[in-house]
């Protein structure tokens, strides 16, 4: 039954104190994959994931009561998402690489050892083709690519412009062919 | 409407999960916010709230500041002493005195001034003609 109440049915669970870690539950359980595979994309390795969907639902958790509905919760979600990944990304490579040029080396050495990674040798040269675009880039490429949303919803999310975003995306795909051709 | 594939994959995500990862997260995210809440300070606690009453809080401190700058102001100029108001007076010319006074009962002075009749304005007119060819 709890599966099916709507977003706002949930959000004013959220906002009343007595139900308000029930409705959070309720809001976790409904978007925890969606949310998760997004940030997976970004940070490629399941532990990262695992940090960043926490730190997205704990800054959700904290600002849901002021959460005024203006946008959908999904969409809103996934700007926390988004902006979560991208930090990380850029407080990892802060830590831990001493070059920048290490960077895509290291994930697609991670994509060729990770045993959660299904992928076939195709999908390989495919995702090592996206983790070599710019991380705003990617982020643009998968809101679109695998997550279907309209570009109105990617520019809630990221706060660019449409126009910018298809052009964007254009340029994603172009680089992105050109990689797969060459490998 | 279906995004159209460019790529045409099959398999569009060959990212997997550990066993059970989603049917215990939520679980464990309740215990991660429990954690989260307990270690919180008084600020953090009080912080979203501010941030959301910002451009309220931020003008109503504007406010305040701009009425406290003008009843300082006003408090200023009321606060005259006797001996300041002597001096003043004493350095006005007789000019500035008369002046002074007039200011003070303009509201009652009587409409005294008429309008000029035809022969005033030519005598004028002729002064000021006379005046004229006078300095050049």
């Amino acid at each position: 039954m709890k599966q099916h109440l709507s977003d706002k049915e949930i959000l004013s669970l959220c906002k009343e104190s007595e139900s308000q870690s029930y409705g959070f539950n309720l809001l976790v359980r409904k978007y925890q994959e969606r949310l998760y595979f997004h940030i997976r994309k970004m940070v490629v390795l399941h532990d990262d994931a695992d940090d960043v969907l926490q730190q997205t639902f704990i800054k959700a958790w904290k600002n849901i009561t002021l959460f005024r509905g203006d946008s959908q919760v999904y969409t809103w979600l996934y700007r926390i998402a988004s902006n979560a990944s991208i930090d990380f990304l850029k407080d990892k490579k802060k830590r831990t690489y001493t070059s920048i040029d290490e960077v895509p080396n290291y994930y697609l050495n991670a994509i060729e050892d990770d045993p959660l990674f299904t992928g076939d040798e195709m999908e390989k040269v495919f995702h090592k083709a996206l983790l070599l675009l710019p991380d705003k880039q990617r982020l643009v490429f998968n809101l679109k690519y695998f997550d279907e949303l309209k570009y109105e919803e990617i520019s809630e999310i990221t706060g660019t412009s449409v126009g910018g975003l298809k052009a964007s995306y254009h340029h994603a795909v172009e680089k992105i062919k050109f990689f797969i051709e060459n490998n | 409407m279906k995004t159209i594939d460019p790529f045409n994959r099959k398999n569009k995500h060959p990212f997997k999960t550990p066993k059970g990862y989603f049917e215990a997260f939520p679980t464990k995210m309740q215990e991660v916010i429990l954690e989260n809440e307990v270690s919180q300070t008084w600020w953090q606690r009080i912080k979203p709230i501010l941030e959301g009453r910002f451009t309220i809080t931020s003008s109503i401190a504007a406010a305040l500041v701009i009425l406290i700058v003008q009843l300082s102001n006003f408090s200023d100029q009321s606060t005259i002493s006797e001996d300041e108001a002597y001096i003043y007076l004493s350095e006005l010319s007789t000019d500035e005195l008369n002046d002074a006074l007039l200011l003070e009962y303009v509201d009652d002075l009587p409409e005294v001034v008429s309008e000029p009749t035809e022969d005033e304005i030519l005598d004028y007119l002729m002064n000021q003609e006379y005046i004229e060819n006078d300095i050049y």
